[in-house]
């Protein structure tokens, strides 16, 4: 009888491994459905949306791309993947609508607005938060369109450029109107995932403010002095930011180039050359550098040591008797 | 620039060409013709679905609980066995507190139910926390001290048990010695510690009102303290390190990068001295350029002034000093005294260019060894030989001499001539650790001498090298050129660089036109290799160009003319290919819903057609190339190429399909990971979009990426790590003369972020 048992038990052991065995054998091979696939990847982006994306970097999907990027990118793949299925409509709020959320985040504003407008179009339970989000996607593009922007310096904008760019009291007002609009929306919006995507635009428009100034220091009147003083005042408006240590590099790096272009001036052996001068675009630059340096786990922390190694060996070049940091 | 649009030119002709020219394989077209759109219709589950996801995006949690749990009583030929458990996964989702999602998740995985590639993600999830990664970090800590101590003991008994125990006494207690001495290496923060403060410190800076923030800060605190203490005393070494050399100005200028980390007294008292230092230099040096007044009675006579003149009118010509004068200095210079070391100087500078170099140096090495109180042009003459940019060839017999003995050094003692294992150790203590295997390492020197000499030795001739070249550049015609020229040539070949060796060839005594012939033979096989490892197609076909032009008449020319000729003529914006045996195990990619690829061609039957190893490659465009087997049926032989033009729809799906079956793969299996390829994602992006068919031809756009299956990358059986936490060693060193078998402890695996920990 007990024999009995333990062979019985034998087969129960025997089987239950096969039924797993075969089960993982399909589970491993298993497709989702449209259904399935659209689910998961809402979850993984809902899971992200309320993200401080102002004081943290975004996060990564598994494979290391921007988790709204990646959505987007998923939610593209699906599309065409489950093509079929997916031209029944069932789907067509939630995915635009999630396709909307994830291009906010990549400032893409308009294309997300649209998006939002197309969920809208449907009923449900989608239509009056698409709506709105519309709406403050529309107000973000307006007031990010305010002013100059940042060109890229490979594809400038054909034409003269943007007018009224010589006047820097012009291009201060219009940046201080976006930000100005920005703030009131900001302020609108309390409590609302959506105020990180509007302190990142408030960030970009300082930036855009201080790189004016440093674009045109050499044509400016005390244009050194104000691309320094604009860089520090990114620093310390926007102090909790996930690239305020990309910000003092940036400001490290221009009394970097400036302490360079004094000595291509004033070379140290010429009778120019001021010692204390130097010092004073060497020791911020270095300190600056340094403080970075001690930043563990950033890629910010990398750059900003082998920046200040470089500026070392650059001192190198310096006499001993006209520099001595 | 041009070079690589002509080259995308040629190939856009030869691929139309190639279209026209191939015949199909003979078992039917190679794709099958894209799916008619199947009429589908949402069954009740995919509704209640929509509706979940609809409430999840719009945050209506009432309304996404109701439709998750009426998603659970439905049940429709839709509704696939994952979907609850993603709809469990988007009602977490909505929650607002990491760890209450991470809890939620743990429970989820938790069943047998739920799809490998579902549970991988949520595992990634529930591992992502932050304090629990600041305590594996910790554990890495521990677990590398404990490495350390087992190793320490496990070696010399491993190795002791193979001598019979007789040395074991000896290298037991040595072992133990360096393990004690190995201490002296450690940071008060090690670079594990320094990732758990990181992890720490974000989240304190993520959940600041988190309950155990307080007890959490205590700890960040702590670890501060001793990071503040790891880099001052790292600052302070390099800052020691260069007061010791005499380099006050760095060493300043680390004490002050010391003192950014908190107060040092050590620091400020390097920092003071050295200030003191360079503020003397400065004196000093403020000092040398002072005009001193003539003692009492003494004027400057008529014949000072004459060489002054003489001196300034030379200066400014290439006019040789009257003789006469050359001889008043000659006689001159013999004496002691400031007026004869001026004349010394001077008489040294006529010969230098009068041609006569050695002499030149010969009376100025003889000025400085008279007294600098005594006479004022002493230290200028030591200056001049001491300059490596005024003396270049003294620079070059001392750097000689040093090379010399570091070789001789590297010979009797091995690695310990170059490596010192305890720099934070007095020397003499460090030394006396070292010295049973500085004993055995000169004792087996001999043998190595024999049979280590495969093992290449550092490169100690290099500042030599640097300071003949610095010769050869200031003298091209100097007394010792041809000396250098030889032994530049030999220190060129002795390191197989036979392109340098060839430049300099021509600089030496008539060579034979064999060994010549030789020369410029491995010349041009060293540039060809350089050629080829350039990864962009545009300069590497401009090198290989170069190569064939440098050596027209050498094998390696002629080869890489050739090989100009094949890139223009294979050239394509991208050669992103997928091999036939990925296709194999990923079939949804070959399949109707991927490439629609005719499955004879992967059926392994050559008869009606079979697709070669190396599977199809994307050109760019909507280009492919069908790679099949040729008419030899062997998958060894070259394979005949087959160009299509493929619809952008077709391209898009299979974009689509790729992208989403290699993220399943990586999900499911952590090994079969996709390596990071800009170009290849934007060519696949690009394509999803239906974007293809206006080829990006910039040659930094090209990806060759290549899409492997899993047996091609890792074999038949793939390596799995020992599930046991050490490796068994058995170790032979001819250095030391000894043999042993013994568990090593492996310490834990650094993750791929710790350089930024360091």
């Amino acid at each position: 009888m007990a024999k009995l048992g333990v062979h019985l038990g034998l087969c129960a052991l025997l089987g239950a491994a096969a039924a797993c065995s075969t089960t993982k054998t399909e589970k491993l091979e298993a497709t989702y459905g449209p259904t399935e696939s659209v689910v998961e990847v809402v979850a993984v982006l809902r899971r992200h949306v309320p993200d401080d994306t102002y004081r943290f970097p975004p996060a990564t999907d598994f494979t290391g791309r921007n988790v709204y990027r990646s959505s987007l990118l998923r939610l593209e793949t699906i599309e065409r993947i489950q093509a079929d299925p997916l031209r029944s409509g069932y789907m067509d709020p939630v995915i635009d609508f999630a396709k909307a959320r994830a291009l906010e985040r990549l400032r893409a504003y308009d294309l997300a607005r649209l998006h939002y407008l197309r969920a809208a179009q449907r009923e449900g339970e989608l239509r009056e938060a698409a709506e709105e989000s519309a709406a403050i996607c529309d107000r973000v593009s307006e007031a990010a369109s305010i002013g100059i922007q940042l060109e890229n310096p490979l594809r400038p904008p054909p034409g003269e450029g943007t007018p009224g760019m010589d006047d820097p009291e012009k291009v201060v007002a219009q940046l201080e109107e976006r930000v100005a609009l920005l703030s009131f929306l900001y302020d609108e919006l309390e409590g609302s995932y959506f105020q990180a995507v509007i302190a990142e635009e408030v960030e970009r428009a300082d930036e855009v403010r201080a790189s004016y100034f440093v674009d045109r220091r050499n044509i400016l009147p005390n244009g050194q002095l104000r691309a320094v003083a604009e860089l520090q005042r990114v620093i310390t408006r926007h102090a909790p930011s996930k690239n305020r240590l990309q910000h003092m590099i940036v400001l490290a790096n221009l009394y970097s180039t400036l302490a360079r272009e004094y000595v291509e001036a004033s070379p140290p052996e010429s009778l120019e050359f001021d010692p204390a001068e130097f010092q004073d675009l060497i020791e911020p630059a270095a300190e600056l550098y340094e403080s970075v340096a001690a930043h563990d786990g950033t890629p910010e922390k990398l750059e900003a040591a082998r920046r200040l190694e470089a500026l070392l060996a650059f001192t190198l070049r310096v006499d001993g008797d006209r520099f001595s940091y | 620039m041009h070079s690589g649009l002509t080259a995308l030119a040629l190939s856009s002709l030869l691929v139309i060409g190639g279209c026209a020219s191939r015949p199909p394989p003979p078992g039917g077209d190679l794709l099958l013709p894209l799916a008619a759109p199947a009429p589908w219709l949402p069954e009740p589950s995919d509704k209640v679905a929509a509706q979940a996801a609809a409430a999840a995006l719009a945050s209506d949690a009432p309304s996404l609980k109701k439709a998750v749990a009426r998603l659970a009583t439905i049940s429709d030929s839709h509704k696939g066995a994952d979907l609850d458990a993603l709809a469990a996964d988007l009602l977490h989702s909505t929650l607002d507190d990491p760890e209450a999602y991470r809890a939620a998740s743990e429970k989820l995985t938790a069943g047998w139910n739920t799809d490998p590639a579902l549970d991988a993600r949520l595992q990634l999830a529930i591992d992502d926390d932050l304090l629990a990664l600041a305590w594996q970090r910790r554990r890495d800590t521990w677990e590398n001290y404990w490495a350390r101590t087992f190793n320490a003991v496990s070696q010399p008994l491993g190795q002791a048990l193979f001598n019979g125990f007789v040395l074991a006494p000896l290298q037991i207690s040595t072992s133990v010695a360096h393990y004690l001495a190995s201490f002296s290496n450690d940071e008060a923060l090690p670079a594990t510690d320094r990732q758990a403060l990181a992890l720490r410190k974000e989240y304190l800076a993520r959940n600041p009102a988190a309950s155990d923030a307080a007890y959490v800060r205590g700890q960040v605190a702590g670890a501060d303290a001793k990071l503040a203490k790891t880099m001052r005393t790292r600052r302070l070494r390099s800052a020691r390190a260069a007061e010791k050399a005499g380099r006050y100005r760095v060493a300043g200028m680390e004490a002050r990068r010391a003192l950014f980390w908190g107060a040092s007294p050590e620091a400020e008292k390097i920092l003071a001295h050295s200030k003191a230092r360079t503020a003397e230099h400065h004196r000093l040096f403020a000092q040398s350029l002072e005009a001193t007044p003539e003692p009492p009675g003494g004027r400057y006579t008529a014949s000072s002034r004459r060489l002054a003149i003489a001196l300034l009118q030379s200066s400014g010509s290439s006019e040789p000093l009257d003789p006469g004068l050359l001889e008043t200095l000659e006689r001159e210079s013999r004496g002691t005294g400031y007026a004869s070391g001026q004349a010394a100087y001077v008489f040294a500078l006529a010969q230098y260019e009068a041609g006569k170099e050695g002499a030149s140096w010969k009376t100025l090495k003889a000025l400085a060894g008279q007294s600098p109180v005594e006479n004022g042009m002493v230290r200028h003459a030591a200056h001049l030989l001491g300059d490596a940019w005024q003396h270049p060839y003294l620079a070059y017999r001392d750097a000689r001499a040093r090379d010399r003995n570091a070789t001789l050094r590297w010979r009797l003692f091995g690695q310990y001539a170059t490596a010192n294992r305890y720099p934070n150790l007095p020397r003499p203590l460090g030394l006396l650790l070292e010295s049973p295997g500085l004993a055995t390492a000169l004792a087996t020197s001999p043998i190595r001498l024999i049979f280590g000499r495969w093992q290449p030795a550092p490169d100690f001739q290099r500042p030599s090298a640097v300071l003949a070249y610095r010769y050869l550049g200031l003298h091209p015609g100097g007394q010792h050129s041809e000396e250098l020229v030889a032994w530049l040539f030999d220190y060129e070949r002795s390191r197989d660089n036979a392109v340098a060796a060839l430049r300099l060839v021509d600089f030496l005594p008539p060579t034979s036109d064999t060994k010549r012939a030789a020369l410029a033979e491995a010349a041009s096989a060293q540039q060809l290799s350089g050629a080829e490892r350039i990864k962009r197609p545009d300069r590497r076909i401009q090198a290989l160009r170069y190569t064939s032009m440098e050596y027209p008449d050498n094998a390696a020319g002629k080869q890489a003319g050739l090989r100009v000729r094949a890139e223009l003529e294979n050239a394509s914006p991208q050669k992103i290919t997928i091999t036939k045996d990925f296709l194999v195990e990923n079939p949804r990619v070959a399949g109707p819903a991927g490439l629609g690829l005719n499955p004879i061609l992967i059926n392994d039957k050559v008869e009606d057609g079979e697709l070669h190893p190396m599977g199809i490659t994307l050109l760019g465009g909507l280009t492919v190339r069908f790679d099949l087997i040729g008419e030899e049926g062997k998958e060894k032989s070259p394979p005949t190429p087959l160009y299509k033009q493929i619809s952008a729809e077709r391209m898009a799906q299979l974009a689509a399909m790729l992208d989403e079956t290699t993220r399943r793969n990586e999900l499911i299996d952590p090994e079969d990971r996709l390596t990071p390829d800009a170009d290849r994602d934007q060519f696949l992006e690009r394509a999803l979009l239906g974007l293809a068919d206006r080829p990006d031809k910039r040659p930094t756009a090209q990806s060759t990426y290549v899409y492997q299956s899993m047996r091609e990358r890792y074999g038949i059986v793939r390596g799995r790590e020992s599930i046991l936490p050490f490796d068994l060693v058995l170790r032979g060193s001819f250095s030391d003369l000894n043999l042993g078998a013994f568990p090593r402890w492996r310490p834990p695996k650094e993750t791929p972020d710790i350089f930024l920990y360091r």
